[in-house]
């Protein structure tokens, strides 16, 4: 071929291909090489492109002494990696004060679904909720979704993506409940809400709120399949599944596998590898990883792994632990609570504190997947997008 | 199109799939080189499969966007993986090493036969070969390697800098390799 012409021979499909696997950083570089990539890189033709071939990665969201942070990785992921090196794999690492210029506006997770990451002020009643892509490095603030409320309501939320439509939708959970001011335990919840708000609607409208179920304040929804999910206790005290189809917007109640009957019961819900997952920290000397292998099919339940504690971990515990990935070299990466990142080697039975060193003076930490996207939240309408 | 029978030793082999093995189609590049290829092997792309079935070959297949050298690496290709035998492993390794000693040209040479011809695994391995050499490489070593001249202005190329700063620390030296 004639070396002047080496992509401008190629059909822009095949360019959009092509340059849809490098990793973001250097798709950044590449829209800095000439005027006819630039405009090809900002296409929603290649956003699509290399959404669809994204891989997972990580997002962190830090909370240091004087300041909060999140920051984007990138997986390695080969089965004859010698050692897990994250910190070499940072996209972008982003101060909540560049974000919403504030020190500590004490943020949390609520959710990421294709790219979108969901913020929550915790502790701030009623709540402040932004959407945000750190990649395209633009966010939107939702209006307020609800009234002051206080303890003992629970709010929980979720964010995910209807299967069909594609529509992005966060979802808050109201239940106002009645405890026993001794036992604490719930007696009643006299009134419960549901309110969604679709991506490029600009408003939060009620659905029905399904079931009663107690949901822990702490818990997010677990975004897979079209649906979010979360661990909650039924009114006679039996752990269940709430499932939330962000499609038909209906609630449905899925069984969890038959766990051990504990008054302490720790359990934590989350998807690993495309597969609903049950974590179990309740006993005192081991983790029990359960997944559901056919999605839906409550029977298909499997206890897939069985992690040993080390001696410094064991003993009674009142975390609740969330794998997040297993690696093709039998790694699984997990977080305890807010408190540690560590792998776990299957192969070796060993634990492993993850390289990232600063991680040891968090104060409180947040991991959970994400997939990079250059899906600008600009493409929604009816919204105020800010950039950073 | 009935698909290849994997059986080793004979039992119910498709009697169309034998005469395909057998059977030699021509195939003949941009430059006027002429390559027999079994009619097995030639399928493997799409585009000559279709020809085939439209019967518009006539014995010769004209190929007129592509040159006799990138054909023959491509019949090389397509060989490879219609082998009888030839397990998944070893096609593996196969294209593991098709690829690797390429020079720039000759992969973008490939690429776009491979989708010309809609030869669907050569097309994903190439694509993603071109995309693994451009990994964590400099905007200037992507212009020299590419031969892209820059048509920011100054002024315009200080922007995208400030406004990409984030992306720009600890990118690959732009050492070729």
């Amino acid at each position: 071929m004639n070396q002047e012409q080496l992509f401008t021979n190629l059909p822009s499909e095949l360019i959009i291909n092509i340059l849809s696997r490098l990793p973001v950083r250097t798709i950044i570089s590449c829209k800095c090489v000439c005027k006819s990539w630039l405009n090809l890189l900002d296409t929603p033709e290649f956003a699509r492109s290399h959404l669809s071939i994204s891989v997972p990665g990580l997002i962190l969201y830090e909370s240091l002494r004087h300041v909060e942070h999140f920051e984007i990785f990138e997986f390695e992921d080969e089965p004859d990696l010698e050692r897990h090196e994250l910190h070499y794999n940072s996209i972008t690492k982003i101060s909540s004060k560049e974000f919403i210029n504030e020190d500590h506006p004490g943020l949390g997770i609520q959710g990421s679904a294709n790219g979108l990451v969901c913020f929550r002020k915790i502790g701030q009643h009623p709540e402040t909720v932004y959407i945000c892509n750190p990649i395209t490095r633009d966010y939107i603030q939702l209006p307020t979704p609800g009234t002051i409320w206080y303890y003992p309501t629970i709010v929980t939320y979720g964010f995910g993506a209807s299967k069909i439509s594609g529509q992005h939708k966060v979802v808050r959970i109201y239940h106002e409940c009645r405890r026993d001011p001794d036992t604490h335990n719930l007696l009643v919840i006299p009134k419960s809400e549901c309110r969604v708000y679709t991506l490029g609607t600009g408003s939060w409208r009620s659905i029905a709120p399904g079931p009663k179920l107690e949901y822990s304040c702490r818990s997010i929804g677990a975004f897979l399949n079209g649906n979010l999910h979360w661990l909650v206790t039924d009114l006679e005290g039996f752990a269940r599944i709430s499932c939330l189809d962000l499609e038909t917007e209906t609630f449905s109640t899925i069984s969890p596998p038959a766990l051990p009957e504990s008054r302490r019961f720790l359990g934590g819900l989350t998807v690993l590898g495309d597969c609903l997952c049950i974590c179990d920290n309740t006993s005192d000397d081991e983790i029990v990883i359960w997944v559901m292998k056919e999605y839906g099919v409550e029977k298909s339940w499997t206890k897939e792994f069985v992690i040993s504690k080390l001696p410094d971990f064991a003993g009674e515990s009142y975390e609740v632990v969330y794998p997040i990935k297993i690696f093709k070299d039998g790694d699984i990466l997990m977080a305890w609570a807010d408190f540690y990142l560590f792998y776990h080697s299957l192969k070796n039975r060993t634990t492993a504190q993850v390289d990232i060193p600063r991680l040891q003076t968090t104060y409180r930490m947040e991991a959970m997947l994400h997939t990079p996207t250059f899906l600008s939240l600009k493409s929604f309408a009816m919204e105020n997008v800010c950039s950073f | 199109m009935a698909r290849k029978n994997r059986n080793p030793v004979g039992k119910n082999v498709d009697p169309e799939a034998q005469k395909k093995k057998t059977r030699t189609l021509t195939l003949k590049s941009s430059d006027g080189q002429e390559f027999s290829i079994s009619e097995s092997a030639a399928v493997l792309s799409i585009a000559i499969e279709n020809m085939v079935e439209d019967d518009c070959a006539g014995g010769v297949i004209p190929l007129p966007l592509v040159d006799g050298g990138t054909l023959a690496r491509v019949i090389t290709y397509l060989n490879k993986h219609a082998e009888d035998g030839a397990s998944d492993e070893e096609k593996r390794k196969f294209d593991e090493e098709f690829v690797s000693g390429m020079e720039m040209g000759v992969l973008f040479d490939v690429v776009l036969a491979a989708n010309y011809l809609d030869i669907r695994g050569l097309l994903r391995e190439v694509r993603r070969r071109i995309a693994d050499r451009m990994k964590n490489k400099s905007v200037e070593w992507v212009r020299k390697t590419f031969h892209i001249e820059s048509d920011f202005t100054p002024e315009e190329e200080e922007q995208m800098k400030k406004e990409f700063a984030w992306a720009w620390e600890g990118v690959d030296s732009d050492v070729d390799d």
